[in-house]
């Protein structure tokens, strides 16, 4: 009886906690405003880059991952929102210049800049301007350098090179030179008397010069043009050039010359008063685009991943916490919390399928989302059917890893990026990529259960007999699941190449790949079924299966590039050799003879 | 005779047995890794001629260039695992409805492996460059090249002698119709070309030569195996008619254009050229479309537009679009849009005669049934039991 009090008390708590963290998952923080700035308005201009039309909140956030590996920069003890970086690069360089948002952690590239080598590993723009003429120099000359045979350094160095053209590509992005004032009016009313004044001629003959070049290096095109009954996108540079040459005048061209004006006279109000007019503006002009804008904004001001590898590290404290103290309270508050996770996690992929108007897996990057959701999905399924919390960790181990994963996969940039001519198929991006990425999903599934066999069982006396059982199950089942979805993607991959080449099988590596999960799968099916292998054999070639889908999901992307390519797949090279190597010791371990076992399975 | 019996018997029990699936499809997974990762330096093509369109995978030539076979390759595998599933079923598994999932499975596993068997042996891959505003009616063959003699002296129809590949070898000697002998100097599967530099006296077959190679030197190269590089053959060869030196020709893909052959009275050309394929019909290239997205050099789509000429079937006459993912099937062909070249003016179609495209469509559904079949009753099952 007392018991049962005690539980219904907690539970109202548990109900409080759970609501609480429902709450702030779907929060959405938008960036402050600045010194009376409203950036929150700012940040959900439209532009159009690589092809999209997107929120400046997402160019600054892709970007500033791309310099500084975070979506935002603490410099001197205080948050530096990205939409206030952005907002100041390109109304105030001299003070964004400043900034400390170059993340370089290369020692010989440290050495190179002249930079200290310590373990500060944050540079201002300023810091790095001196050696820009020999950086450029030396990354042209590594440029002719295949990819495949450049030094760490030398690939490192390149890195910094890119980020530095970024910085400043994005810096010209928006520049609107200052015009003389009388020149509209001279331009619309007597544009005999320009011709004249030979002062102004050379003067606007500059700015001209200045704008084509704006145009060429710009990062992003924020100038929306009606073209007929629609609206197009040109750079700020162009727009500067239809004014000279052809007298038009664009009106968001006036509305960002006013606001990046107010913000370098340090004019709040002139600033709000400009943004508030170019958002009226948008919002009768270009409604639905502007209405895309501000959801992609509220996704961005979410974060939904960032908080769903919070929440499923949280869930994963409290299962391993649960098999110590208060295991059914802590497992009931795991299992609310992983369904909390899940949703905020759900959420982020619709988000992101709705925006991009696309299936869920497009890039490597939302694989890995999508890996995680799946795999989190599959494991509550299981947790249902056998209440052990051994699938409950599962789902947060391989959701909390799969969001990290994909949270260093977004340092290259947007991650809704546009598909190229041959991917630019719904059918089979939603086909094909899905059942792959399901077959990937539930083989990490059923080797994550081997990892909890055989650990739980080698290195504590807890697996009983019913636990190995219902770990058996599960991972036989999902082994079985995964066969499937593996073999249905690759079989669809076959048709969608006969499709677009003609041929069903072309040995390409990411077709190997595919069909080494099948095959592999296979294997431990007929050996189980011929009884080669029992319990513990089952579960160890689980654990090499993960091995094998990493290398089919990553291994393979690094084939072709080789070894020392971009920064960040030579880190995940690393991770991916401290990955295999971890499974194959502890495949190892599930190989010990039952003896030395701490749990005694032996009948 | 007792003997035998109990031979026949083993043999049988081995090859129906689960061991042998094991062991099967063990070494099918490792030669697909040894093939992925022998792909980094060989290309696709030749890593899957060594892992998969051979019986056994060789050690490096030893002694008087013998190799060893060190491994079962992907015919030999294929084999046995194709042998393995049909003794199985006959000798192990009942024909029951407990069972029914596992023999479609198995039995669209034969069709898929006997499909990728036959379009190995009967599927052919082209190319067609077609440059815009004008057609053609024929495709070629990158990877194998033909010496052709070509008889123009009708004005109206061309009549082509080829000769392939497989003939072209050093010292061989081809006799074509016209009494024309054809000497093959030297031939070379990679060459580069290049103005001569050696003197004629360095090699006696340069004072003859005639035509546009008569200041060129080949230049014998190792075979690429970059699949972006592909090899480019050239040939030295002599020509006579009725016994009469007539001279001799340096020939390359890279010198495109035919060259003329001085006989009387007749119009003939000598080129070494990628092997044809010529086809009752022509293409007629409209227009190459290559949309980006903008503001990005991404492609988001490309396409041909392309009008069929078909002289012997004129109810077959009309445009059509070929773009990615949607090819044109035609005639027992299949068009797919695969490059484009000459800043998209030139469309560069990839043509596919493959009889046997439909079995791996067939096959799948089969398997994907019969897994679907299987591990639905096995599922079945397991709840019953609890």
């Amino acid at each position: 009886m007392k018991e049962e009090i005690n539980l219904k008390k907690n539970s109202f708590l548990f109900n409080l906690l759970v609501l609480g963290a429902l709450i702030w998952a779907f929060f959405p923080i938008f960036p402050h405003s600045d010194s009376g700035a409203d950036l929150a308005l700012f940040s959900r201009f439209p532009v159009l880059q690589e092809g999209r039309v997107k929120p400046l909140d997402t160019v600054a956030r892709s970007s500033l991952l791309v310099l500084s590996h975070k979506e935002s920069v603490s410099t001197k003890g205080q948050e530096l929102p990205a939409s206030k970086w952005l907002l100041d690069l390109v109304s105030r360089p001299e003070v964004a210049d400043m900034e400390k948002v170059f993340c370089i952690d290369n020692l010989d590239v440290l050495g190179f800049l002249n930079l200290p080598q310590t373990a500060q590993r944050y540079f201002s723009f300023n810091q790095i301007a001196p050696s820009w003429d020999r950086l450029e120099k030396k990354a042209n000359s590594i440029e002719k350098i295949s990819a495949k045979s450049r030094s760490s350094f030398e690939s490192a160095l390149l890195e910094v090179e890119e980020q530095v053209v970024l910085y400043q590509r994005l810096k010209f992005s928006l520049e609107t030179p200052e015009l003389p004032d009388s020149l509209p009016n001279l331009l619309l009313k007597n544009p005999q008397s320009i011709a004249k004044d030979k002062h102004l001629q050379k003067e606007l003959s500059g700015i001209l010069t200045r704008s084509n070049f704006i145009d060429q290096s710009a990062y992003f095109w924020a100038i929306p043009v009606s073209s007929g009954n629609q609206y197009g996108w040109i750079s700020s540079g162009k727009a500067i050039g239809q004014l000279l040459m052809q007298g038009t005048l664009s009106q968001p061209l006036l509305f960002y010359h006013r606001m990046e004006d107010a913000r370098k006279n340090s004019d709040p109000a002139a600033f709000n008063a400009a943004a508030n007019s170019y958002n009226e503006w948008l919002q009768k002009n270009l409604p639905s685009q502007w209405r895309w804008s501000r959801y992609e904004e509220i996704f961005n001001a979410v974060s939904p991943f960032w908080k769903g590898i919070i929440l499923y590290f949280i869930v994963f404290i409290s299962l391993a916490l649960s098999w110590v103290v208060a295991p059914e309270r802590l497992m009931e508050l795991a299992m609310r919390l992983l369904v909390v996770a899940w949703s905020v996690h759900s959420f982020g992929i619709l988000c992101r399928i709705i925006i991009q108007g696309r299936p869920p897996v497009t890039n490597l990057y939302s694989s890995a989302v999508f890996i995680g959701w799946v795999a989190v999905l599959l494991c509550w399924i299981l947790e249902r059917k056998f209440p052990k919390g051994f699938a409950a960790m599962t789902a947060s181990i391989i959701g909390f890893t799969t969001l990290i994963i994909a949270h260093h996969l977004a340092m290259t940039g947007d991650t809704m990026e546009m598909m190229r001519a041959v991917l630019n198929s719904n059918f089979w991006l939603s086909t094909h990529v899905s059942s792959i990425t399901i077959g990937y999903a539930s083989t990490f599934v059923a080797g994550t259960l081997g990892i909890l066999y055989i650990l739980k069982g080698v290195l504590t006396p807890s697996l009983d007999k019913e636990a190995a059982k219902a770990l058996v199950q599960m991972t036989y089942g999902i082994i079985c699941f995964s066969l499937f979805f593996s073999f249905v993607g690759t079989v669809l991959g076959g048709i969608w190449a006969d499709q677009s080449w003609g041929r069903f099988w072309g040995w390409d590596p990411k077709e190997n790949g595919a069909l080494l999960i099948v095959l592999w799968n296979a294997i431990i099916l007929h050996a189980r079924w011929g009884g080669f292998i029992r319990e513990r054999g089952l579960m160890v070639m689980a654990v090499l299966g993960n091995v094998i889908t990493s290398l089919s999901w990553f291994g393979v992307n690094m084939l072709g590039i080789g070894l020392h390519s971009y920064g960040w797949m030579d880190k995940a090279f690393f991770w991916l050799s401290i990955f295999i190597l971890s499974q194959l010791a502890i495949a190892a371990l599930g190989g010990l003879p039952l003896g030395y076992w701490k749990s005694k399975l032996q009948s | 005779m007792a003997k035998i019996k109990f031979l026949v018997k083993e043999i049988v029990k081995i090859l129906s047995s689960l061991e042998l699936t094991l062991a099967g499809l063990s070494a099918l997974a490792l030669l697909v890794f040894l093939c992925t990762l022998g792909e980094v330096q060989l290309g696709v093509y030749d890593s899957v001629k060594i892992h998969f369109n051979s019986w056994f995978l060789y050690s490096r030539p030893i002694l008087s260039g013998y190799r060893i076979p060190l491994f079962p390759a992907g015919k030999l595998v294929g084999i046995v695992l194709i042998l393995n599933l049909l003794f199985a079923h006959f000798k192990r598994l009942t024909l029951s409805y407990k069972k029914i999932g596992l023999w479609l499975t198995h039995f669209g596993l034969i069709i898929l492996f006997l499909g990728q068997f036959l379009s190995g042996r009967f599927a052919r891959e082209s190319q067609m460059t077609i440059k815009e505003n004008s057609s053609k009616n024929y495709s070629e063959d990158p990877r194998h090249s033909e010496l052709d003699l070509i008889d123009a002296t009708n004005s109206k129809t061309d009549i082509v002698y080829s000769i392939p590949q497989e003939l072209l070898k050093t010292g061989q000697t081809i006799r074509l119709p016209h009494k024309i002998t054809l000497d093959i100097k030297h031939y070379a599967l990679n060459a580069a070309v290049d103005i001569r530099k050696n003197s004629d006296a360095a090699f006696p077959n340069y004072s003859l030569i005639q035509g546009p190679g008569k200041n060129l030197e080949i230049i014998d190269m190792p075979l690429s195996h970059d699949d972006n590089q592909p090899n480019m053959p050239a040939a030295l060869v002599q020509v006579s008619e009725n016994g009469k030196i007539l001279g001799n020709w340096q020939m390359s893909e890279m010198i495109p254009l035919p060259q003329r052959i001085p006989i009387k009275g007749k119009e003939i050309y000598l080129t070494l050229r990628p092997k044809r394929y010529y086809f009752p019909f022509s293409l007629f290239l409209k227009k190459f479309t290559h949309k980006i997205y903008a503001g990005t050099s991404i492609p988001s789509r490309f396409s041909s537009l392309i009008h069929i000429n078909a002289p012997a079937s004129p109810t077959e006459n009309r445009n059509t679009l070929i773009s990615m993912n949607h090819p044109l099937r035609f005639q027992g062909l299949t068009f797919y849009q695969a490059s484009y070249a000459q800043n998209n003016t030139v469309s560069i179609l990839q043509v596919v005669r493959n009889p046997s495209w439909t079995i791996p469509y067939i096959s799948s559904f089969f398997i994907a049934l019969g897994l679907i079949l299987h591990f639905l009753m096995r599922l079945k099952q397991a709840k019953f039991l609890s």
